[in-house]
């Protein structure tokens, strides 16, 4: 009998790993789909006008041409676009990352009155389609002349972030809220609680929520379509669109490859060396949320 | 304390409204305004590419040397033709606009009753400014009474006079061995389908074809077919969508049969592929269109590796070869503090006469518009195209043959130019390749997008009332 | 505060530290809350005055009241209700995206070596800028030179649809296209609704001699409902708002409007033809109908979402 159990594990366990294997190899054929037109983007950001353009298909590059990278780092307004990203990730990310640690530690930690209605409030504003405070923003920012500069990217990010806020408070939730009570005994302040104990405490959270939000603002396009009407202050994004549409009339496909691949490279840096945290980060968003 | 929660909620809305409104006043002030000296700050903004932005640079550092005792400095802000609107409505949303801007045929009445255009007339008066040099049909369409455009007071003083003129790659026409087309004597349609026939062909044999008689692109290529068969979108008072006559109707067909009966345009899907411009520009078309702001580029060998020259476009039922000019003036912003040098400004920028030999590429030899002062235009203009000095095709006359309609020839003003928006002819043109592509024929979609048209144009009118 | 005071007395006697405590719990969340009133609060209350008139940004609002004609006019307005149906019909990327998710996802839940970087592979997609990836996929959809048409022409010898040419086709092309970008996330959230599935609950529905489709039918998929109703809702609202991805490969809004959605029309009104006031009663809409359909969402998940307890 029990040579029988056996048996049958052991044949389970053998078509399980056949199984496994099937599976596995299926898994692999959809994510090389899933990626094999980013490594064409690449290729085709190496090969020829008209090879691209020719009848024939191919993916490998042939001759391979690497002056494409060169040209589009030599136009001005490539490096303008990514300065005028950064311009708008610093202060914004810190900041920003201030305001919403500062609000998280005090919808978690603190009692006040009117704290869950205002939480609620703001997830509310979640559901605000952006298309009903686009046009009014915009009249806002040209109203106050700031449509000259990159101050529409800049200010809203500044008083922080609800997504943001809401993480860090659903990872606040995990720590006792008896270091509260210990520090009011005492003594400490309210912000000097949040500055010494909370913010060390939230520091990695806190890390993988600017990283993702830093990626966010990365990859803005509509605001600052929208809100940016000199093109000194256009961003990486819409750059690259206008180069789209630019060179695409002198059909210079790889030129437009190229300069996709190379706005593309900040962020999957990013994500290969911080995944971890951004995965469990995502992860998070659907159990809890 | 719900009380108080709302209460502190309706302080902060209002002062965030207050702060909307100061940071209005104040920039209302940045823009225009004088310095202690009493020297004046002009603001303009203008489109333009790279190099039309080197020229106007030029010309507006001109114009502050001459008037240096009046003129502390000049602010010049550019933008790109597509994006030139959009900026524009919200610098008059923000009530902040610069002493010089564009103004098209099209939003004089607009500017002028929203109180954001200034008359220019009192002020030409005052300084003695002569405008009779300038071409006056294009003038009149800057001139507003208060109820109708085209008389009354000047609003505007043009930048250009643009015509989108027919060219032909003459070096496919030696390759061919095809006779040049005659801009005395324009193809009629049926010899224009022939020509075309012989230049659509598979040169590589490798099953597809890969060279056309032409390229058709639907919202620049159409208005000449409907114009030369006698037909128009709309009625003479710009209410009324005209689409189903028959004339309309023929013209139409017409110049779908080029693509779906005659085969001698790039199909629908080719076109998907890489559009007919890009087609052209790669040597594959034999006939395409020329604006008079693409002559420099197309000059250039970089852009256009080929032989060319201007020709007519064919001639439908009426016997005339029709196409469609525009125009775009210099507007002084009625905000400003010192309208009377802004007019001088925009009259150096449309009629002074270095400025117009720059533009037209006289002293430049890249020519990315005609001259506006007809003296010009009619002396040195031709001069330093028949001396070789200024690159331009032969066929010269074939722009100035459509500008002043001489002889068979005609240029109008596309009709979206005396509507408050264009949203009827974006409709129209929408939906026109499910005819280009067979899917449907030309009676079916008039039917169809024609009140739907009528609707847009309806709103639009409304929208100005 | 009078009021107050008689119906919860207990508030009234805040001690001196709770009280200074309320005061900085509320000066912490004050600059989030600051900035939702200029950002968001105001803005809609100006946005829903705005659609009462008649304004094009050059006119001045206030003297161009005209009511609720927007709303009505949208009501007739044959486009509004095209883009709608276009925007509808996007969404049917959802569920298609919630099956391959569930499917890859449970395939990765095997302990097989390497998932890690399937995983990462899978995701690339979603972390990657939208108008760079748009910008691909329409080379990747072009009719002659594109990838897509020329697998098929290799694998079928046809030749492939026009893309972003046809009415038809133009909305495949979208879903192809969302589906492609969303996948990463439902993967990653489903794995991890998977993997909260106690493995004793299979085990007890083993010995009861369930079968695969049963395990799943009957423990896995309640169990990932929450996930499943997350991506149910956040695509939704999601869905209702696409407009970049549209702007970018079919800037005309395509043949016959066919790829156009609400956001891309309301775009085209207010910055392309200047009617802000109409657009302003679109992006209305359009709010109210994310409302609704939220809110039938939540009240309808107890029939369906489960919990692990």
């Amino acid at each position: 009998m029990a040579k029988d159990i056996e048996r049958t594990a052991d044949v389970q366990s053998k078509k399980s790993k056949r199984i496994d294997l099937i599976v596995f190899i299926l898994l692999c054929i959809g994510a090389v789909a899933m990626v094999f037109p980013l490594v064409y983007m690449v290729c085709a950001s190496f090969m020829t006008k008209n090879q691209i353009l020719s009848a024939t298909f191919s993916i490998i590059p042939d001759p391979v041409k690497t002056g494409k990278y060169a040209e589009v780092l030599a136009k001005p307004e490539f490096l303008r676009g990514v300065r005028n990203t950064l311009l708008v990730e610093i202060p914004v990310l810190i900041v920003g990352g201030f305001t919403s640690s500062l609000a998280a530690f005090s919808f978690s930690k603190l009692n006040f009155k009117g704290k869950n209605g205002i939480f609620l409030g703001f997830l509310a504003t979640m559901m605000i389609p952006f298309a009903v405070v686009m046009i009014p923003q915009y009249v806002m920012f040209t109203r106050m002349g700031l449509t000259n500069s990159l101050l529409p990217l800049i200010l809203p990010g500044m008083f922080g972030n609800v997504s943001c806020i809401f993480f860090l408070r659903q990872n606040l939730t995990s720590i006792p809220s008896a270091l509260v009570e210990a520090a009011k005994i005492d003594g400490c302040g309210y912000f000097k609680m949040y500055y010494a104990i909370f913010l060390p405490l939230m520091k990695g959270a806190l890390m993988t929520q600017i990283i993702l939000w830093f990626m966010g603002i990365w990859n803005d396009y509509l605001a600052p379509t929208i809100f940016v009407s000199k093109d000194k202050w256009y961003t990486l994004q819409v750059v690259i669109r206008q180069f789209n549409s630019s060179y695409a009339v002198n059909s210079d496909y790889p030129l437009i490859m190229a300069a996709s691949v190379l706005s593309m490279i900040p962020t999957l840096a990013l994500f290969f060396f911080f995944q971890r945290y951004i995965i469990e980060s995502m992860a998070l968003s659907g159990v809890k949320g | 304390m719900k009380l108080k929660k709302m209460l502190a909620l309706g302080m902060l809305t209002v002062m965030a409204v207050s702060a909307v409104l100061t940071g209005c006043g104040g920039g209302g002030s940045s823009s225009s305004g004088s310095s202690s000296d009493g020297k004046a700050t002009l603001s303009i903004f203008v489109y333009g590419n790279e190099q039309e932005q080197a020229i106007y640079t030029d010309m507006i550092n001109q114009f502050k040397e001459a008037h240096a005792d009046e003129v502390a400095d000049i602010e010049v802000q550019y933008s790109t033709k597509d994006d030139y609107g959009t900026t524009l409505t919200g610098m008059m949303t923000a009530k902040d606009l610069p002493d010089v801007y564009y103004i098209g045929p099209e939003t004089v009445s607009q500017y002028v009753d929203n109180g954001y255009a200034a008359s220019l007339t009192p002020y030409l008066e005052e300084l003695g400014l002569d405008t009779s040099d300038l071409m006056q049909d294009i003038l009149n369409f800057y001139r507003y009474d208060g109820t109708t455009t085209g008389q009354g007071d000047l609003y505007g003083l043009p930048h250009d006079a643009s015509v989108f003129a027919y060219a032909y790659n003459k070096d496919l026409f030696d390759k061919e061995g095809i006779p040049y087309p005659d801009p005395e004597n324009p193809y009629t349609y049926d010899e224009f389908v022939e020509v075309c026939k012989q230049f659509t062909k598979d040169t590589d044999s490798d099953g597809e074809i890969d060279q056309w008689g032409c390229g058709a692109a639907n919202a620049f290529m159409l208005y000449q077919y409907i114009w030369s068969n006698g037909a128009s979108f709309l009625s003479d008072d710009y209410k009324t969508v005209t689409i189903d006559t028959p004339e309309f109707k023929e013209g139409l067909q017409k110049y779908i049969d080029l693509t779906l009966t005659h085969k001698v345009t790039p199909t629908v899907e080719q076109d998907a592929s890489l559009g007919v411009y890009q087609r052209w520009l790669a040597g594959q078309e034999a006939f395409y269109a020329c604006g008079t702001w693409d002559v420099a580029a197309f000059m250039d060998d970089e852009t256009f590796p080929f032989e060319w020259d201007l020709c007519a476009y064919p001639t439908l039922s009426t016997g005339k070869t029709a196409t469609w000019c525009g125009t775009v003036g210099y507007a002084v912003s009625a905000l400003s503090d010192n309208q009377k040098l802004a007019t001088e400004l925009a009259y150096w920028m449309s009629a002074d006469t270095e400025g117009n030999k720059q533009l037209s590429g006289i002293t430049t030899g890249q020519s990315i518009q005609l001259p506006n002062l007809v003296s010009l235009a009619d002396g040195e203009f031709r001069d330093a195209i028949n001396d070789g000095s200024l690159p331009f095709p032969s066929n010269v006359d074939v722009f100035f043959n459509y500008l002043n309609g001489t002889g068979d020839y005609e240029g109008r003003m596309m009709e979206s130019t005396y509507t408050p928006n264009a949203e009827w002819a974006d409709i129209f043109f929408e939906g026109l390749d499910n005819v280009k592509n067979g899917s449907m024929t030309v009676d079916e979609y008039v039917a169809q997008v024609q009140p739907q048209m009528q609707d847009a144009l309806d709103n639009a009118w409304e929208s100005v009332e | 505060m009078g009021e107050t005071q008689l119906e919860k007395p207990v508030k009234k006697k805040m001690s001196k530290s709770a009280f200074r405590e309320h005061c900085w719990g509320l000066a912490f969340v004050a600059p989030p809350f600051i900035g939702f009133c200029i950002f968001m609060a105001f803005p809609i209350v100006f946005a829903f005055i705005a659609s009462l008139t008649k304004w094009n940004g050059m006119n001045n609002m206030f003297d161009n009241f005209v009511g609720l004609r927007n709303y009505i006019n949208l009501m007739t307005d044959a486009k509004f209700w095209k883009v709608l149906l276009n925007t509808v019909i996007y969404m049917l990327g959802i569920p298609l995206g919630m099956i391959l998710g569930i499917v890859i996802a449970m395939g990765m839940n095997r302990k097989i070596r390497g998932i890690k970087v399937l995983r990462t592979m899978y995701y690339i997609p979603v972390i990657s800028s939208l108008v760079a990836v748009a910008i691909l996929w329409m080379w990747v959809f072009n009719y002659d030179y594109g990838l897509l048409n020329s697998i098929i022409k290799t694998l079928t010898g046809q030749h492939g649809p026009n893309w972003l040419g046809d009415e038809f086709w133009v909305k495949v092309s979208m879903i192809i296209f969302m589906t492609w970008k969303g996948l990463g996330t439902s993967i990653i959230l489903y794995l991890s609704g998977l993997q909260s599935i106690p493995k004793d609950y299979y085990e007890a529905a083993k010995i009861d001699g369930a079968s695969g489709w049963n395990l799943f039918k009957n423990i896995t998929w309640p169990l990932v409902s929450p996930v499943t109703f997350y991506l149910l809702i956040t695509g939704m609202i999601g869905g209702f708002q696409v407009f970049v991805e549209v702007l970018v490969m079919v800037p005309s809004g395509g043949l016959n409007y066919s790829a156009a959605t609400v956001v891309f029309y309301l775009y085209d009104k207010a910055f392309s033809n200047n009617q802000m006031g109409y657009a302003s009663a679109m992006a209305f809409i359009l709010a109210i109908v994310i409302f609704i359909i939220t809110a039938i969402n939540f009240v309808g998940q107890d029939k369906w979402v489960k919990t692990i307890d």
